[in-house]
């Protein structure tokens, strides 16, 4: 009896319903093709010298060298740094959300993720242009002359204001999801506001802070685009370090290590908020979110929260702004006469990599949207030998920071029998295989909600399996699935970490392109590629919202992902 | 059609600790004729839920045969059973309509247009849903739920109707009127039935026989009536019902109860031996103390006004308290708390079974 019996049984099922295991093989195949296969390399490389030999050289560079060594250092203290301000300005944000009644809410919400849109260096390309040499604070405002924002304090602030809106969307569900009906259940039993925020509220929450703690913490570890621009050679981090020794030094064996070396803390944290904190998050909630209390909040504590979310937007609005002025602005810093150059350069010039970008983009969307709901349905619904493995891998590229997948599939894909290097398969398959694991989640929680025996009644009435998820399933998780498309286009479009190793002569993308601008200086082209992006984006939010009728905004979308 | 479950054994084994074996269904056998109603009734966790589920096939039998008529269903997937089922959460496809619900199976069989649209615009007048086809599942109460449920499994013209607690989320009044309704519809169309619930009122009510269940087993079945006031067992009798349980013991001189000489004027064809008399609340008649009426003495220790019926709870020395009903007689002043009374037992109320002590 036991596993063996158990696992026998399966085999079973799976041989009753041919579909099912060529689905489950297929699976297995691409994911460890295109997840397991790429991180082995890494970890193989990193173990040799560049003919090929067995070494541990690489590791003992990295730890004789300080300058290396200090990259890791430097990554986690940035790493913690962000998570702590992000949870905080994230909490904020959320209980004035959730427990104040606060007006222009909806529209505040908008501004506090809009940053989660934009590609994940437009904030420094803001501070560049705000807080620079040459920037119109610094210099223009306060008259300082070259200015050193690079270093710690640039990419801190850069990523703060990257990532706090992932924190906030965390926390908001986090807060929702509290029942209010325990806070007047406090203050009824004469406990007064700060005591029921202290003793109810903040408890309560106390996991999910933990837990967007350390979703910052993996995010931040494995940011690439803001530590490029802003880190500077004096603060060298791990993700940048790691593609500097590949695409400067040409030692792919020392980029493989440090790769690993960053992969060790993403991955404990991952491990952490997924097998630990996950279990222990409190939800309250039985059935819809019941109103929100708002009588925890004090005349004072509101206003303190007003002139928080105010400040909050403000930056946000001011750092979009810069960019906006900048893509339109002669020379920032010096000319500040309007133009429309950076324009014409980048529909010039840059006019194949936004079609490029696109391809890619509408290739992936689709493909990661429907493959996320399929492993999602597989795993919830049905029972197989291995279920347990696949979730885990097609979730494990959550927690691998972009540059490490990069090199992986340089290392994987740059050789017979799979040549894919300056394809657009490459691309494509990178955003599918990284992004499914949102969709993945996302598909899991809500086909968790459907009532099993919606799906069993379609069964009984003489619907098989595919005719079920066909015509009952896919239907009902439709606006979920749509949410997940959205998701999949703006990371596909916004993403650079791994992109940047991937693209090439013939297939290039927009993020890479506004790096190559801010690299070379010319911040105005940057500014004006940025603009063609965050319009891209949110133009195909729209349409794909208007397609969904009022079941699934494409913020609303968004929100559902990132929970 | 006549279904018949053989020795059916159905172990559920966790993947992560096959030590956790648990037997959810312990080798039951049943059959049910063609049109009849059978009620699987039990405490939670019996297995009455996990049994409706392997005949619907839902859940694969570890051991024993389900036969539709002559045929073994074991392999059978359940979309080819034709066992249609009325689900406890109804499981209405909250993307269609009331009529798109009804028609979903049909149009899976492939019928022609006209006659879905027929047999469904039938099946709608025959549950009472007239002038709701149009209507989106969130716009119906629980009852009008229920009723497309009903519909949509009625509109299959299955050879087998299976019931997983349909009535249990709806409020008192109307799981009434459902109850009624369905069995109604059921006699109407004489389909076989199963019917699972936890509500013995229900089970009573509704069934030709009922099959109680206990930790997997079939403690018995029979017919409501004789199910009341033959119970093979004090589960059964406590079950369904209230039920007190008095020590008899039957000798070569003649009966005892609680000790003193007893005249049943029952049970006279018993063998020797030591009884459990089963009394129910509606066999015993009380009397104040000293009118010499009753055979045994006790002392009232609750009483509580039902409205039809006054409850008295009576305590016995020596044994377990009994629960009498006296029917409503408009006193304004019954036995109160800590009166003392004597109970006559009926003997027509009486049942005895074999000392479990």
């Amino acid at each position: 009896m036991g596993t063996f019996a158990h696992g026998r049984r399966e085999i079973r099922l799976l041989a009753r319903d041919p579909l099912l295991a060529f689905l489950v093989v297929l699976l297995f195949l691409s994911l460890a093709l295109f997840v397991a296969y790429p991180l082995l390399s890494v970890l193989v490389k990193s173990l040799q010298t560049d003919e090929g030999a067995f070494t541990f050289g690489n590791y003992t560079r990295f730890l004789t060298f300080k300058y290396l060594r200090s990259s890791l250092w430097n990554s986690l203290i940035t790493g913690f740094a962000t998570a702590a301000a992000s949870v905080a300005v994230g909490y904020a944000a959320a209980f004035t959300i959730t427990r104040t009644s606060i007006r222009w809410k909806k529209a505040l919400h908008l501004v506090f993720i809009l940053p989660i849109i934009s590609p994940p260096f437009t904030s420094a390309l803001s501070i560049l242009m705000l807080f620079g040499a040459n920037g119109l604070i610094t210099r223009g405002l306060l008259g300082i002359r070259n200015y050193n924002i690079y270093g710690f304090k640039g990419v801190l602030l850069s990523q703060i204001f990257t990532f706090a809106p992932v924190a906030y969307l965390t926390l908001k569900g986090v807060l929702e999801s509290l029942n209010p009906t325990l806070e007047d259940a406090a203050m009824n039993v004469g406990a007064g506001r700060m005591q029921t925020f202290l003793r109810v509220t903040l408890p309560l929450s106390l996991p999910g802070i933990a837990s967007a703690f350390l979703v910052v913490l993996i995010e931040s570890l494995a940011d690439f685009g803001n530590p490029l621009v802003l880190a500077g050679s004096r603060f060298p981090m791990l993700s940048t370090q790691a593609y500097l020794e590949i695409t400067g030094s040409f030692n792919l064996p020392l980029g493989a290590a440090l790769a690993v070396v960053l992969l060790i803390p993403s991955i404990t944290s991952f491990a952490i908020q997924r097998y630990y904190l996950q279990k222990r998050q409190y939800t309250t909630v039985t059935g819809k979110p019941t109103a929100s209390s708002s009588k925890l909040v004090s005349r004072g504590a509101r206003r303190g929260l007003t002139a928080f979310a105010a400040l909050f937007s403000g930056f946000v609005l001011l750092f979009y702004g810069a960019i906006f002025l900048g893509a339109f602005t002669r020379v920032w810093g010096y000319d500040f006469s309007p133009t429309l150059d950076h324009f014409a350069y980048a529909f010039g010039v840059g006019l194949g990599t936004i079609r490029d970008t696109l391809i890619v983009a509408l290739w992936s969307t689709p493909l990661s949207g429907f493959l996320g709901m399929l492993i999602a349905f597989l795993v919830v619904r049905t029972s197989f030998p291995g279920k347990g493995l696949m979730e885990f891998t097609s979730i494990l590229n959550f927690a691998v920071p972009g540059t490490v997948i990069g090199i992986g599939y340089i290392l994987a894909f740059n050789r017979p029998p799979l040549m894919l290097m300056g394809t657009l398969a490459i691309l494509v398959l990178n955003f599918v295989f990284r992004y499914i694991p949102v969709g993945i989640q996302s598909g899991i929680a809500v086909l968790r909600q459907i009532d099993p025996s919606i799906e069993e009644a379609a069964q009984n009435l003489g619907a098989d399996r595919m005719t079920t998820f066909r015509k009952v399933t896919l239907p009902i998780i439709a606006p979920a699935f749509f949410s997940g498309l959205v998701f999949a286009f703006v990371r596909a479009m916004t993403a650079i970490s791994a992109a940047i190793f991937l693209v090439s002569a013939n297939w290039n993308l927009l993020t890479v392109q506004i790096l190559n601008q801010v690299g070379s200086g010319r911040l105005g082209v940057a500014a004006a590629f940025s603009v063609i992006l965050v319009v891209i984006v949110v133009t195909a939010m729209a349409v794909i919202a208007r397609l969904v009728p009022d079941r699934t905004g494409g913020m609303a979308a968004i929100q559902i992902q990132e929970e | 059609m006549k279904l018949r479950i053989d020795s059916l054994v159905k172990d559920f084994g966790s993947f992560d600790d096959p030590g956790g074996l648990f037997r959810a269904v312990d080798s039951v056998s049943l059959e049910v004729d063609d049109g009849e109603l059978v009620t699987l009734l039990g405490p939670s966790g019996c297995g009455k839920t996990t049994l409706l589920r392997m005949v619907a096939g839902f859940e694969d039998p570890t051991s024993g045969g389900i036969f539709f008529g002559e045929r073994r269903m074991n392999d059978v997937p359940p979309n080819k059973r034709n066992a249609a089922m009325v689900f406890q959460s109804y499981a209405i496809f909250p993307h269609l309509n009331v009529r798109d619900n009804i028609a979903f199976g049909l149009r899976l069989r492939k019928l022609t247009d006209r006659e879905i649209r027929e047999r469904t615009e039938q099946v709608v007048d025959l549950v009472g849903l007239g002038g709701m086809e149009a209507r989106q599942p969130s716009q119906l109460s629980g009852g009008q739920q229920q009723r497309v449920a009903l519909a949509r499994a009625v509109v299959m013209e299955p050879s087998l109707l299976l019931f997983d607690e349909p009535l249990s989320n709806l409020d008192a009044k109307l799981r009434e009127q459902m109850r009624i309704d369905i069995r109604k519809l059921q006699q109407r169309l004489g389909i076989t039935s199963i019917y699972v619930t936890h509500d013995q009122i229900e089970a009573m009510s509704i069934s030709d026989r009922v099959v109680v269940m206990n930790r997997g087993k079939i403690e018995q079945t029979e017919a409501p009536r004789e199910l009341y006031s033959k119970p093979a067992n004090r589960f059964v009798a406590s079950f369904i019902g209230k039920a007190a349980f008095l020590p008899g013991v039957k000798t070569a001189a003649g009966w005892t109860l609680l000790g003193r000489p007893w005249n049943p004027e029952a049970g006279e064809s018993l063998p020797r031996g030591k009884y459990d008399v089963m009394v129910r609340p509606e066999g015993v008649r009380l009397s104040p103390a000293g009118s010499g009426q009753g055979h045994l003495d006790g002392t009232v220790i609750r009483s509580t006004y039902l409205g039809s019926v006054m409850e008295y709870e009576v305590d016995l020395p020596g044994t377990e308290p009994v629960t009498v009903h006296i029917p409503n007689t408009f006193e304004r002043n019954p036995l109160a708390p800590g009166a003392a009374a004597e109970l006559t037992l009926i003997p027509e109320g009486l049942h005895f079974l074999p000392a479990e002590r």
